[in-house]
């Protein structure tokens, strides 16, 4: 099935844009995001050893501790990726130019109870900055679902718009990876300006003295 | 013997006034310093009494801080209401203008003698009036133009702009009623408030001062509509309208953004937001909100993060520096002719002169 067929089996089979409800969203940001989440679940199923009594519950904390780790990494590197606790915490919060976003494992449809429920962080980040910085005002809150195969790895990544009554109204399940474009926004240079100068004004005397030096050197 | 202390010369008034006015005295509060009468000062002033008192000009000199010389001979350039451009609050005391134009008038005395010995860049400034929205557009591009700066790029040094046109820039004002204040004549000066800690608002101060520059001459200014032309103008100066407007285009409005910005084109976010909603590509709620929360943040009263680099103005400390280096005359005796006090020279010009009295004239060198 292709990721555009599958981006239309939401809840009441719409097709859902989330980038005309939350603009600060963007396809790019959120393709990053995914990828950060698919390549720490990678490596933490690379340290699955089953001989030292790794078993499903102990790969699943590794994974999600390192995505959240992953992810805290990625706010140095992106400006528009934040987290939004002031300490490390288990129910980590972050946010994608500003609007907060969750985490789980497991299918879009059915985000487990647990992650319903709204943080500190999120709540401030609502009360205090999304209204100031001229944010749209959502009742509803964004989690990215985060689905596996039967070895771990893997397959599928979907925001999820869920409302005050934990029913999933949107989905959108995000492409692998979108395409570097290689088109940067033509940019002139700065302007340097040269320093200003002062010179010293030549006296009576050495005036005469150049004018002539200048007549023996033109004979 | 006679009372006057040069009696053949004529005591000069608007010297008085100037002196007076650079320290911020009222005539009857010099005439109660001085133990004279309101009137008497007025009539000095006003050179109706060419010959005052030895020990009257004496006093004078004393509590204004200038030699009594300093009161003899004409002033070859005063700055005159009409010349100044001052950007200020409409509560501003008019004696703290009056010190302002004095302030100027001294330091213009201070070039005028430095301009005997030293080539100074030439004064080049265009003239370009304009009242339209458009027209002020146009001006700062063709200001642009003229200067070879192009369209398309920020300024790094917008301060070196003006004084390469020869605009000399002092950063001496310390009131904070007044930002900044400028003056079109013979010497052209703008004088900015060193007080202001913001970097990217002197920037927007020398492109407000640069607009009445080019804009006002010869036109009173300190009306709104001057005012905002002037704004206007510092803004596109800055901020050219094509290159800026590809550059301001984002799908929300993002922080983020505005300060990438501030970043690149040296100017205060405020600055930016507002060139935003003038090019129309902001919506007025979007502004709104957006100085709602600048205000609500304390960038607008404290100053912002992300203050692009200080530029210290150039024109005058080189001129300055070089007295006694690549010529001859040195600062005391720049000091001495025009005869300034040490303090009163340092309150000018910002530089600090060695008094007569410190100099050591008892060491003698040891023989090799």
């Amino acid at each position: 099935m292709s990721w555009k067929v599958l981006q239309c089996w939401g809840m009441d089979n719409n097709c859902w844009n989330p980038f005309a409800d939350y603009p600060e969203l963007k396809e790019a940001y959120l393709s990053v995001v995914a990828d950060i989440i698919r390549q720490a679940r990678k490596e933490a199923l690379k340290r699955y050893d089953a001989a030292h009594g790794d078993d499903s519950w102990s790969h699943g904390v590794r994974a999600f501790a390192w995505s959240k780790f992953a992810l805290t990494e990625g706010t140095k590197e992106y400006p528009w990726l934040t987290s939004l606790d002031a300490v490390p915490r288990l129910r980590a919060t972050f946010a994608i130019g500003g609007r907060p976003f969750r985490f789980y494992r497991g299918i879009p449809k059915e985000p487990p109870s647990r992650y319903l429920t709204r943080t500190f962080a999120e709540i401030r980040q609502f009360q205090f900055v999304l209204k100031f910085d001229g944010a749209r005002s959502i009742d509803k809150v964004l989690r990215i679902a985060v689905e596996t195969n039967e070895q771990g790895e893997t397959t599928d990544v979907t925001l999820v718009e869920v409302d005050k009554r934990g029913r999933v109204t949107n989905s959108y399940l995000i492409p692998l990876a979108v395409a570097k474009t290689n088109v940067v926004l033509a940019q002139a240079p700065a302007v340097n300006v040269r320093p200003p100068m002062v010179a010293p004004k030549k006296s009576e005397q050495q005036q005469q003295k150049a004018a002539e030096q200048a007549k023996k050197k033109n004979g | 013997m006679s009372t006057t202390l040069f009696p053949n010369e004529a005591f000069w008034g608007e010297r008085l006034q100037i002196a007076r006015e650079f320290c911020g005295l009222t005539q009857a509060k010099l005439a109660d310093e001085v133990s004279a009468s309101p009137a008497l000062i007025s009539l000095c002033e006003k050179g109706r009494k060419p010959f005052p008192a030895h020990d009257l000009i004496q006093a004078f000199a004393e509590v204004l801080g200038f030699e009594p010389e300093f009161f003899y001979g004409p002033v070859e350039d005063i700055f005159r209401e009409e010349e100044c451009s001052m950007r200020h609050r409409r509560s501003t005391p008019e004696i703290l203008k009056a010190k302002i134009r004095a302030h100027g008038t001294l330091i213009g005395m201070v070039i005028n003698r430095l301009r005997s010995v030293l080539h100074f860049p030439e004064q080049n400034i265009p003239h370009a009036p304009a009242t339209s929205i458009e027209d002020i557009e146009k001006a700062s591009e063709q200001c642009r133009k003229y200067w070879e700066l192009g369209i398309d790029g920020p300024l790094n040094q917008i301060g070196r702009v003006l004084e390469n046109a020869g605009v000399v820039i002092i950063p001496n004002l310390v009131k904070s009623d007044v930002d900044a204040f400028s003056r079109c004549g013979p010497t052209a000066i703008v004088f900015l408030n060193q007080a202001i800690k913001s970097t990217s608002r002197w920037h927007f101060d020398i492109g407000h001062e640069c607009g009445h520059l080019v804009m006002h001459r010869g036109i009173p200014t300190g009306t709104v509509e001057t005012e905002d032309a002037a704004n206007r103008f510092a803004s596109a100066f800055l901020m050219p309208r094509k290159a800026f407007g590809r550059e301001f285009r984002m799908p929300s409005f993002d922080w983020k953004h505005i300060f990438a910005l501030k970043r690149r084109w040296n100017a205060s976010a405020q600055a930016i937001v507002r060139r935003g909603y003038d090019l129309g590509l902001l919506s007025a709620v979007e502004y709104r909100k957006a100085y709602k929360y600048m205000s609500w943040k304390g960038w607008t009263s404290n100053g912002e993060p992300e203050e692009p680099a200080f530029q210290e103005p150039e024109l005058l400390s080189l001129a300055l520096n070089s007295l006694g280096t690549t010529v001859e005359l040195t600062m005391e005796a720049l000091c001495k002719e025009l005869h300034f006090t040490p303090n009163t020279f340092k309150e000018v010009t910002g530089f600090s002169v060695r008094s007569p009295r410190s100099k050591a004239t008892n060491i003698v060198s040891f023989a090799r």
